[in-house]
């Protein structure tokens, strides 16, 4: 903090200024120079998006455009090409079916119709096949195909124009089939009826119904009979003649047409030359010119036999062709096959393509959908969330605590945008609520400081009253304590002086009496009395000296138990000692008058004087004894008849410090306790028997006079504590300071 | 989901009602009229049967139609020529189915029915009173669609025989029969017949079909010295024969069967005609004591003022007078399963006093026989009995 140069200033006035004039002290994060506001941030973000969503799409379009492309080579190349090469195979099998309806066509009409049909489709079949070369890439399939093809034409324009020359064969023959069956009914009926009636004259010489009946030799004549026999040779020969066309008509074989043709040429010549006989006698033109015309039927040029042989030829030379053309068409129709399957290849490459491509555009869409969830998650997690929410959130948390008076959180301030600008400020407003009330509280503190070391003064007193009291208390508690041997140490020397005031009182009568006597005159006055007055003297003396020693006890009684801070004087340690002994002692046989020890000294007579705080080192030395002394008689009580008090004080002047010793040979001090014993209200003693306060105090004695004390002890054995004291007061010993801690 | 099925259902049914009306109005040939086919000898040597045959039935039609035609609808003839030979028979046959005619009627001749029958039973057409008595048409099982209106060949052999014998006593028959199912169909009926009397047949002859050469036949024939000859024949064959049998002063009793054609056999005669017994199926022509005849010549005057009534014409009028009354009993909108039906399960088919009856196994409606024989004057006349000469 370093505007205690503006702690003065009101901090209104200071907040009021703050943004205009931002001090280098509150601004507290100028360390960034690049700084990026939200509104760049958001547009970033959404670039980001954007950037995501036209990166999908373009990966979209590409895979769309890669399975369009792929598609549309299976639409416009391989379905097509496929379904082109399936068409031509259909188309293929349609024109070799039309080739064999062409064969089996039994009209005219219908071999037109079949033949167009057939054009159109062989047509269509070029077309296809054509297309399918022009479009495909596999010319010798192609090449091989349209050979088949052009083979096929060949084979289909010969079986066409051989089929329609055969139909109107087939159409005359059917013709001459009914002409024949015609004029075979009326040359059957002619020749019946000549039979019948040339029979019949024979017999009965009539030939019609109104002629007389001819002589017999007439009727009988050769002639007669020779006409009769020529008829019925008529007869047969022309059934023949017509059977045996019947037979060619119906006949399947050429080869059996050569041997039939030579039968009907003699039944023919049979017949001609018997219808020539019968001519001669009565000329039927009518049945001459059927006759002739069976014959033509037969044999002429546009007759039965030639028609039928051509016919029987055509279908062979027909089936001939269809077989080679069905031969072209297979061949054709394998071609086509290796082209479907290449080109069917082709296709499931472009389909496997297409496919593939839809994979890769959906793994990569996937990918980047995934991406751009992602990273609008992370945008709005990290962002606006953790970024930007958070550190709202914070401002507002940081207001709301501020608004509750919590001023000591400084407001987080990250990033560089508009909302560090925020937290600047809320900062930079805190910072100056803060001095505000800092101000505020160091008064407050002031003051309160001031009630409480007002508190504590006089809490100070009352513990300095209380101490003095308490310290009061434990000198009337040791002086009580010390009571018995004090009146005991006093009554000594009363009793020298009541016993010297008593001797005294009788030397004063014997100088009565002897001035009585003197005055008598008895006796010599001077000499009588002077020995007396010595003698009184002397007594008086002596009550001088123990009223004096008297009067010492109660003085240092006095001063043992005075409320006031002691004087540092020299003092003659060794009988100090000895005195709080007989005192001490005195003091426990006052309460068990059974109570005895063997007392051992062993004092430094080189001792000499110590500069000391009399009345304070006598406590200590009391305090000590009157352990030890309270420590045996708690032993003696415990223990069986065996035991000997003992109690051993020495002292020794060493180089530069003074040694005292007190030792007992008492129940010693518990391991426990060891450690602990110089604590204050720390006590082996029952209770309502001490204070606890006695080590401590003798410990804080003994450290204003340099000096220290140290235990050794064994439980069950002995106590001895060793007083050591400077042989020379501490330097910065004030006279006046008390020895005793307050 | 109840509604949408029986919506379904009802719309189902209506389409089905409605194409059921369709085809059958279709079938009923445009409503308005019924057409029916022939194919019959309107040339030829047997020309005089299938014209007498087209003019009775075109008689008859016309009449009716003159009555505002069967449930309204008028009856046409449609006739094709096949000149008595079997393969045109077939060929026409065929076109008139092809051309949808409701029946086929008036077909004449065995050897032609005989073609054209299978093909208009295997088509399901009607194959109304065919011009014939040939026994394999009276097979109902077999023939489901024929309705035959005339006797049979064996019913009129079997009255010629029984004539022959019971009237006259003959002994010794023989016959002279066409050389083709016709006439073997007349041979055979007369072969039982005269078995069940006991009697050998003493000459059977034949002659090829269309032609007149009788005369080797003639002398076979005079050869076994025959009482009475049969000729189951066409008239000029037949007419020959006899012509030649007077002139030879060979006179057995003559007797024809009623395909010979009476009116034409009359007339080839001429003076030789007299004492030819010709047995026929359906009343005389003349005899206009029979309302149905009467009624026929009415109608025959009607289409052709020319024409003299005659056997034949009457066998037409006759045959589609069966016609009229099927599709009247039929009911309107007929079918041709419902015109069959309805002509088998009348009780009694009476053309104005020609009776005609059909039943399950019988689809023959008459079984009457008449005798007709040509007189001096060269008519025919109705006879009871054979006349001794």
């Amino acid at each position: 903090m370093s505007h205690d140069d503006r702690s003065g200033t009101d901090p209104g006035e200071a907040l009021a200024r703050r943004p205009a004039a931002p001090s280098e002290g509150v601004e507290p994060d100028k360390r960034r120079g690049f700084r990026l506001g939200i509104g760049p941030q958001l547009y970033i973000g959404l670039l980001g998006g954007v950037l995501l969503t036209l990166s999908a799409s373009l990966v979209a379009y590409f895979s769309f455009h890669q399975i369009v492309q792929h598609g549309s080579r299976l639409t416009e190349s391989s379905i097509p090409n496929l379904s082109s090469a399936v068409d031509a195979a259909r188309q293929s099998s349609v024109v070799v079916n039309g080739a064999l309806r062409l064969i089996s066509a039994s009209s005219l009409q219908e071999h037109g119709t079949v033949a167009e049909e057939l054009a159109r489709e062989q047509a269509a079949l070029s077309t296809l096949i054509h297309e399918l070369a022009s479009r495909t890439a596999f010319g010798e399939q192609t090449r091989l195909i349209e050979d088949h093809l052009a083979e096929l034409s060949v084979h289909l324009e010969l079986i066409q124009q051989s089929a329609a020359r055969r139909l109107v064969i087939s159409q005359t023959l059917e013709g001459l089939n009914l002409e024949l069956a015609e004029t075979n009914r009326r040359i059957e009926q002619n020749i019946v009826a000549l039979i019948d009636t040339q029979e019949f004259y024979l017999v009965e010489g009539l030939r019609r119904l109104q002629d007389q009946p001819s002589p017999v030799n007439e009727r009988a004549s050769e002639a007669e009979l020779t006409y009769a026999r020529d008829l019925t040779t008529l007869n047969h020969q022309a059934n023949l003649a017509v059977l045996l066309l019947g037979n060619a008509l119906a006949l399947s074989d050429r080869g059996l047409l050569p041997p039939l043709r030579e039968r009907f040429r003699s039944a023919v010549q049979n017949f001609r030359r018997a219808y020539e006989r019968l001519s001669a006698r009565t000329p039927d033109s009518l049945l001459g010119t059927d006759l002739e015309r069976l014959a033509q039927m037969g044999e002429a040029d546009e007759g039965i036999l030639p028609l039928r042989e051509e016919l029987l030829l055509r279908l062979e030379q027909e089936q001939a062709a269809l077989a080679k053309g069905r031969e072209a068409s297979a061949l054709l129709l394998a071609e086509v096959n290796t082209l479907v399957a290449e080109i069917n290849d082709g296709a499931v490459a472009s389909s496997n393509a297409a496919q593939s491509a839809a994979r890769t555009g959906r793994l990569i869409l996937g990918v980047l959908n995934v991406l751009s969830v992602s990273g609008a998650l992370l945008l709005g997690w990290l962002f606006v969330g953790r970024y930007m929410i958070r550190r709202l959130v914070g401002l507002a948390t940081a207001m709301r605590s501020m608004a509750g008076g919590d001023l000591e959180v400084p407001v987080e301030v990250r990033g560089n945008d508009e909302v560090t600008d925020m937290a600047n400020a809320l900062e930079v407003f805190r910072r100056y609520a803060l001095e505000v009330q800092r101000l505020n509280l160091v008064e407050k503190l002031a003051e309160e400081l001031d009630a409480k070391n007002h508190t504590l003064e006089q809490t100070l007193e009352h513990l300095e009253q209380a101490q003095e009291q308490i310290v009061a208390e434990q000198k009337l508690a040791s002086l009580g304590q010390l009571t018995a041997g004090v009146a005991h140490e006093i009554k000594n020397p009363l009793n020298f002086v009541s016993n010297f005031s008593e001797v005294s009182v009788e030397l004063v009568d014997e100088i009565e009496e002897v001035m009585e006597e003197a005055k008598s005159g008895e006796g010599e006055l001077s000499e009588e009395i002077t020995p007396i007055l010595s003698d009184l003297r002397l007594n008086l003396q002596k009550v001088k000296e123990h009223s004096l020693r008297a009067d010492g006890i109660v003085r240092s009684m006095l001063e043992h138990s005075r409320g006031g801070p002691g004087d540092w004087r020299e003092a003659d340690l060794n009988a100090l000692l000895k005195q709080y002994v007989d005192l001490s002692y005195h003091a426990v046989r006052a309460h068990n008058t059974d109570f005895n020890m063997t007392l051992t000294q062993d004092l430094d007579p080189e001792m000499g004087m110590l500069t000391v705080v009399p009345q304070d080192i006598g406590r200590v030395f009391l305090n000590l004894i009157t352990n030890a002394c309270q420590a045996l008689d708690e032993k003696r009580h415990t223990s069986d008849g065996g035991f000997a008090p003992e109690l051993r004080i020495a002292s020794r002047r060493l180089e530069d410090h003074a040694e005292f010793d007190i030792r007992d040979n008492g129940p010693g001090i518990p391991e426990a306790l060891r450690e602990r014993i110089f604590e204050p209200f720390v006590t082996t003693k029952k209770p309502g028997e001490g204070t606890g306060l006695g080590l401590s105090l003798i410990t804080d004695i003994l450290t204003r006079h340099g000096g220290s004390i140290r235990l050794d002890t064994e439980e069950g054995v002995f106590t001895e504590m060793r007083v050591i004291l400077p042989l020379e007061p501490p330097q910065d010993t004030d006279p006046k300071t008390p020895a005793v801690a307050r | 989901m109840t509604r949408a099925p029986s919506t379904l259902f009802r719309a189902t049914l209506g389409l089905v009602v409605w194409v059921g009306v369709l085809v059958q109005t279709m079938q009923t040939v445009g409503a308005a009229e019924l057409v029916f086919g022939q194919s019959a000898a309107l040339s030829g040597p047997a020309r005089a049967l299938g014209q007498g045959m087209r003019v009775g039935l075109l008689a008859a039609f016309e009449a009716v139609n003159r009555h505002g035609g069967v449930h309204g609808q008028r009856l046409v003839l449609d006739s094709l020529d096949d000149a008595y030979e079997p393969e045109a028979a077939i060929a026409n046959t065929r076109a008139l189915i092809q051309r949808n005619v409701f029946a086929l009627v008036g077909a004449v001749g065995t050897p032609t029915s005989l073609a054209a029958q299978p093909i208009a039973t295997e088509a399901g057409v009607p194959y109304i009173a065919p011009f014939t008595g040939a026994e394999f048409l009276r097979d109902a099982e077999l023939r489901p669609n024929v309705l035959n209106m005339r006797a049979s060949y064996y019913q009129e052999t079997a009255e010629m025989v029984t004539r022959l014998t019971a009237d006259l006593g003959v002994q010794r028959i023989g016959i002279l029969y066409q050389n083709d199912s016709y006439g073997r169909a007349g041979l055979t009926g007369v072969r039982r017949a005269v078995a069940r009397h006991n009697l050998p047949l003493v000459a059977e002859a034949d002659y090829p079909r269309n032609t007149e050469a009788v005369k080797v036949a003639l002398l076979d024939l005079r050869r076994s010295r025959p009482e009475a000859i049969v000729i189951i024949g066409a008239y000029k064959p037949a007419a020959a024969l006899i012509r030649w049998a007077r002139r030879l002063d060979f006179n057995p009793y003559f007797i024809n069967i009623s395909f010979v054609g009476s009116s034409a056999l009359a007339r080839e005669l001429g003076a030789d005609g007299a004492g030819v017994y010709v047995t026929q199926v359906v009343p005389f022509p003349t005899d206009v004591s029979l309302p149905v005849v009467a009624h026929y010549q009415h109608a025959l005057a009607a289409v052709d003022p020319e024409s003299t009534p005659g056997f034949v014409s009457l066998e037409g009028y006759l045959a589609g007078r069966l016609v009229a009354e099927g599709l009247r009993l039929a009911g309107p909108n007929p079918t041709r399963a419902g015109f069959l039906d309805a002509l088998r399960k009348a009780e009694t088919v009476d053309l104005d006093g020609f009776l005609l009856r059909y039943g399950p196994a019988d689809n023959q409606g008459s079984d009457q026989v008449y005798l007709t024989v040509i007189n001096s004057q060269g008519r025919f006349q109705s006879v009871q009995k054979i006349v001794p000469q």
